[in-house]
């Protein structure tokens, strides 16, 4: 009997071979011809979907701006305008060098959860990007969440609180208050100055006076959110590790810095506390009429602005007259003048001996939804206006400008970096390699020979 | 020596190849299709894509090609029988030549195998493919090969009582053979 072998070699020789031979070597080479130009086609549509992709993504970052040229290092330069920080900008590798302002928002995951974090504009590119802060709170902290971080005169550091641990049971979950850090974003070199609580602190506050850092707090009594709280209030000099107590400091609402890091206050009279020495009384001096709580002295220290008392918050839009008057020997009264012009809706400081600025809230654009603050520079004398920034932010805290910017050169700021989402980017990246790599493939199979 | 001269070189051994090979690699794809003509087309359309690659596959071609033929005829048989089920009965194949009764039997019985089940049997059995060289030409595993060319024999044994397979060399060639003949 046949075996399977013999059986398969009878059905495979019972139809004889009439296969052409010729031909095929040419059809071959028209067929890889075809192959490689269809790879090619398919393939270089998908580079250009992810070039575009690349693209788009390097066109929403603006170039370096046409900075005005400054002495030194150190040196500030005030851009014309602030923008709102996009979400998606990338945090600093390295110290991002001295900082025109920085900007507390919300700073997004690659998943799209947000965590507070903030935003410094360079002083030597004017980019954004976020500051890599150990331990900044990465939520809300307490009630009063009042944790907006300081940025020095010059520019080069930055406070903020920072969590950590109680010394006894926390008054509430998450995340709890445990001490001042100060960022130098020249070197990178974080100082901690702890506050160690029993259960928490629920409030702080942080100003800065050339290199004193005044810090205020309120710290709960016992486990029960609803108790009382002690508070606390130092002047601390982070470059020497210096620090002074100061009990009769409550809290730095409203008050600027003077010289020498002392603190100014305004009212119905001028204040000024020294840092040092506790103990020494409140130089006072009385105005001639009532102001806002806020006063800010000139830089030589001589004379004295500060908007006109019971109108002017930028809370309600309601503006005040600017007041300046020569500061005198202490216990005299300060005679304030109204300079002419229009009201203002707050002061940020002195531009220079001369020039004030004040600031006010305007709709730049008709299609603007929110007023931006605008600041300007205002001659005490003529009260002549000259527009300086345009702050576009309506993030979640204020912007907290370098004190010593007001008095910088100002430049054409570039257009916000506005970084594509990049679960977007990716996701575009990703479905353009596959459509490319499967196209590529399809394309492979499907050319017939 | 230039692209020319390669590329002339090329067309001469690929030409050499196709005269030598092409009726052994036609039967091999009558039997795993079960149509002449398809089989033809099959050796053609695998010829052809072999072109593009050809100067890297000078020396041994053949297995890339019957990879080809291979993959080919068992993707076609597919199609084909899935159209030929769709239509509710098979069409009636003419039969030239003489055949055995043996012999339309078994085309008969490799007609209700499975396509992958005709192929390893074809390619173990008609080619002589060790059970490796097999899996390499069908691009599945030893393993499946093994199992597939185990149901296969079943399935013919039991429309084909008294079929006898010649003994089955070890899969590296060497060694005593198995049980020279199998009797059902």
């Amino acid at each position: 009997m046949p075996t399977l072998q013999d059986q398969l070699e009878e059905l495979a020789l019972r139809e004889p071979v009439t296969t052409p031979t010729t031909g095929l070597w040419e059809r071959g080479r028209r067929y890889g011809r075809r192959r490689r130009a269809g790879a090619v086609l398919v393939g270089g549509g998908a580079a250009a979907v992810v070039l575009a992709v690349v693209a788009v993504g390097w066109l929403r970052v603006p170039g370096a701006a046409d900075l005005p040229a400054t002495g030194g290092t150190l040196e500030l330069t005030l851009p014309d305008a602030f923008h709102e920080p996009s979400r998606w900008l990338p945090t600093t590798d390295d110290p991002p060098g001295p900082l025109v302002a920085v900007i507390p928002t919300q700073d997004a995951s690659f998943w799209g959860e947000e965590e507070p974090g903030v935003v410094g504009v360079s002083a030597a590119t004017g980019e954004y990007a976020f500051l890599d802060l150990p331990g900044l709170p990465g939520s809300p902290t307490g009630p009063d969440d009042s944790t907006a971080p300081a940025l020095s005169a010059d520019g080069r550091l930055v406070a903020y609180w920072y969590v950590g641990q109680t010394r006894g049971e926390p008054v509430r979950r998450g995340p709890v208050l445990a001490g001042v850090a100060v960022y130098d974003t020249i070197t990178g070199d974080v100082v901690r100055r702890p506050v160690p609580t029993e259960h928490g602190v629920n409030a702080a506050e942080l100003t800065w006076s050339g290199d004193v850092l005044w810090m205020t707090w309120m710290a709960w009594d016992t486990v029960r959110p609803r108790s009382a709280t002690g508070s606390g209030a130092v002047a601390w000099t982070p470059t020497t590790g210096a620090e002074v107590v100061h009990p009769e400091v409550s809290d730095l609402d409203g008050l600027t810095a003077g010289g020498d890091g002392s603190l100014v206050a305004g009212g119905r009279r001028l204040g000024l506390r020294d840092a040092e020495d506790p103990d020494a009384p409140v130089m006072s001096w009385r105005f001639s009429r009532p102001t806002t709580g806020t006063a800010y002295l000139s830089p030589d220290g001589t004379r004295v602005a500060a908007l006109a008392g019971g109108t002017a918050t930028s809370d309600t839009g309601r503006r005040g007259r600017l007041l300046v008057g020569e500061v005198g020997a202490p216990g005299t009264t300060i005679r304030l003048r109204e300079t002419a012009g229009q009201g203002w809706n707050g002061l940020a400081g002195w531009r220079d001996d001369g020039h004030v600025v004040a600031s006010d809230l305007a709709r730049v654009a008709a299609e603007d939804p929110e007023p931006s603050t605008l600041l300007h520079s205002v001659d005490i004398i003529t009260g002549d206006v000259e527009d300086l920034v345009v702050q576009r932010t309506a993030a979640d805290g204020p912007l907290v400008l370098a004190q010593d910017a007001l008095a910088a050169p100002t430049y054409d700021a570039p257009d916000p970096a506005r970084p594509l989402d990049p679960r977007l980017e990716a996701a575009l990246l990703a479905v353009a390699l596959v459509t490319g790599i499967a196209g590529v493939l399809l394309w492979r199979r499907r050319v017939r020979p | 020596m230039s692209d020319r001269d390669l590329s002339t070189d090329a067309r001469a051994s690929f030409e050499a190849f196709v005269i030598a090979r092409m009726p052994s690699l036609v039967r091999t794809a009558t039997l795993i299709t079960g149509d002449h003509h398809d089989a033809e087309e099959v050796v053609q359309v695998a010829l052809v894509k072999a072109v593009p690659h050809w100067s890297r596959l000078v020396g041994d071609p053949e297995p890339y090609v019957r990879r080809i033929v291979a993959r080919e005829c068992v993707s076609r048989w597919r199609r084909r029988r899935w159209r030929e089920e769709s239509r509710s009965s098979l069409p009636d194949r003419g039969v030239s030549g003489v055949d055995s009764e043996a012999a339309l039997d078994l085309r008969a019985a490799l007609d209700r195998l499975a396509p992958r089940q005709r192929a390893v049997l074809v390619l173990r059995y008609f080619d002589d493919l060790t059970e490796r060289e097999t899996a390499a030409a069908l691009g599945i595993a030893v393993g499946t090969v093994k199992s597939q060319t185990r149901d296969a024999l079943a399935r013919l044994r039991r429309d084909l009582p008294g079929l006898q397979v010649a003994g089955e060399r070890r899969d590296d060639g060497f060694g005593p053979a198995r049980p020279a003949t199998v009797t059902t």
